[in-house]
């Protein structure tokens, strides 16, 4: 918001440029400039030809001066007034509502994919903080292996965060009888892995600290990603994240923001514009591009 | 303005004035977070300022639907003074949370008083929307906008001052 300041002295009655040897005449009253403008004008939203005449009266009318500084104190005691019933935001309130957005986005497609009697796809997250050994046997698994069509919808939510540590992480849905994975929070230069998986789900590797979550209807997965990913004992270079996807989706869409990064369809994978990828036996490797502004 | 840029700069905003038009934090961050929803299946013309006011738009109706659909009145004329929030925490100085729990049902209750347009407007701008944007939201002219919230202002002061009605 542009504000004009007053182009008088605040501390007296007399505009700055007025001659010392002769008043001028106050302007006729028709010409004083309504509350409107006065507002305006304080607001910076006149027209610049406007904001100049309205500058000039101001300094020859001193009833303007005073309108103008009323109606800026009264601006001013509403914005003390309404400040009064702000409450702090939750914690992260930003991030879990980006999140949220992206569910219930997701969400919203649900009814298409039912109709295409599209099989849901299970979700299967393995955390490298040994998240992974409690899968077996564990409540959990029973929940996270879901074929009953009905929970269509699998949000992985970072809801914790560790100092310094970048929040992400995914939300998978199905749309129009494809699955969707959209990326969330993901730093440019992450390496992500499409591969083909095995059985009837989804299964998603990420280097993330945390453990599970499970809520109803709904997976949630507080974690922040690792500065790096750990060397693994076998060598090698591990992806930050690996999405491995069973056959019996169809159409597979990847997306990190707005931003298309493979559309993988039939056996054959097709780029978003501007990304790159080196192949895999069974898949695709990318890197999360810079956001698009 | 990417997504992420665009929902990190205007989402607090948007939150907080639904938050001050419903004094309902549920109700806030669900309206708030129905017009991102809503923004992610359409390509908003105007750029960035045409994205943030139809957002604001979108959550300025969603509100007044909302409100209609539960008995047909803003939260904001409840005079109990709900939020949605469990009522002040206790802290080093109860006396002065009681105070500051008095001065927010004050306000609450002058707005309420308001009509419609008035509060829309007062709020908008206080998120730091344009003219323009809030001829918008508000469906008026961008000429009126100046005297219409210095009108509004005029009375939300008139409301703060005036003896409650017991």
């Amino acid at each position: 918001m542009t504000q004009h300041e007053l182009p008088f002295d605040e501390s007296g009655d007399e505009p700055t440029s007025r001659p010392d040897d002769a008043s001028p005449p106050e302007p006729e009253p028709e010409d004083h400039p309504d509350e409107g403008d006065l507002q305006a004008w304080i607001d910076g939203e006149l027209e610049p030809a406007r904001a100049r005449e309205v500058g000039v009266h101001l300094e020859l009318c001193s009833s303007c001066r005073v309108v103008v500084e009323d109606l800026g104190d009264r601006a001013r005691s509403t914005t003390r007034a309404l400040a009064v019933l702000d409450r702090p935001a939750p914690e992260a309130g930003v991030d879990q509502a980006r999140w949220n957005v992206r569910r219930r986005r997701l969400a919203s497609r649900r009814p298409g994919a039912s109709r295409r009697g599209v099989a849901a796809a299970a979700v299967l997250v393995l955390l490298a903080a040994g998240a992974a050994a409690a899968l077996p046997g564990s409540p959990l698994r029973g929940f996270l292996w879901d074929d009953s069509g009905d929970r269509e919808v699998r949000t992985l939510e970072p809801t914790a965060t560790e100092a310094g540590l970048p929040r992400a992480g995914l939300a998978l849905g199905y749309r129009d009888g494809r699955l969707e994975v959209e990326l969330d929070g993901w730093p440019e230069g992450r390496t992500v892995e499409l591969r083909s998986g095995e059985g009837a789900g989804v299964e998603v590797e990420s280097w993330a600290q945390t453990g599970f979550r499970t809520g109803a209807g709904r997976v949630t997965v507080p974690g922040a990603l690792l500065p790096e990913p750990p060397s693994e004992p076998t060598g090698g270079d591990p992806a930050d994240l690996v999405i491995r996807i069973a056959s019996g989706p169809g159409e597979v869409l990847v997306r990190s923001g707005s931003r298309l990064l493979v559309r993988w369809s039939g056996g054959s994978f097709q780029l978003g514009e501007g990304i790159q990828a080196d192949p895999l036996s069974d898949g695709v490797r990318l890197q999360v591009p810079e956001a698009r502004q | 303005m990417d997504f992420d840029a665009l929902f990190d700069d205007v989402y607090p905003k948007l939150r907080r004035y639904c938050m001050r038009m419903t004094a309902d934090r549920d109700l806030a961050e669900d309206t708030a977070q129905e017009a991102f929803v809503r923004l992610l299946d359409r390509e908003v013309k105007g750029g960035d300022a045409g994205v943030r006011s139809w957002l604001f738009k979108v959550a300025t109706h969603l509100l007044r639907d909302r409100a209609r659909v539960r008995s047909n009145r803003l939260r904001l004329l409840e005079s109990r003074g709900s939020d949605g929030l469990p009522g002040p925490a206790p802290g080093p100085d109860p006396a002065e949370e009681l105070e500051r729990e008095e001065r927010r049902q004050v306000v609450r209750e002058a707005l309420a008083r308001l009509d419609e347009r008035d509060r829309t407007l007062l709020l908008l701008r206080e998120e730091g929307l344009s003219y323009r944007e809030l001829a918008r939201v508000a469906g008026v002219e961008v000429a009126s906008v100046g005297t219409l919230l210095a009108r509004s202002r005029r009375r939300l002061e008139r409301e703060l001052t005036a003896p409650v009605d017991t």
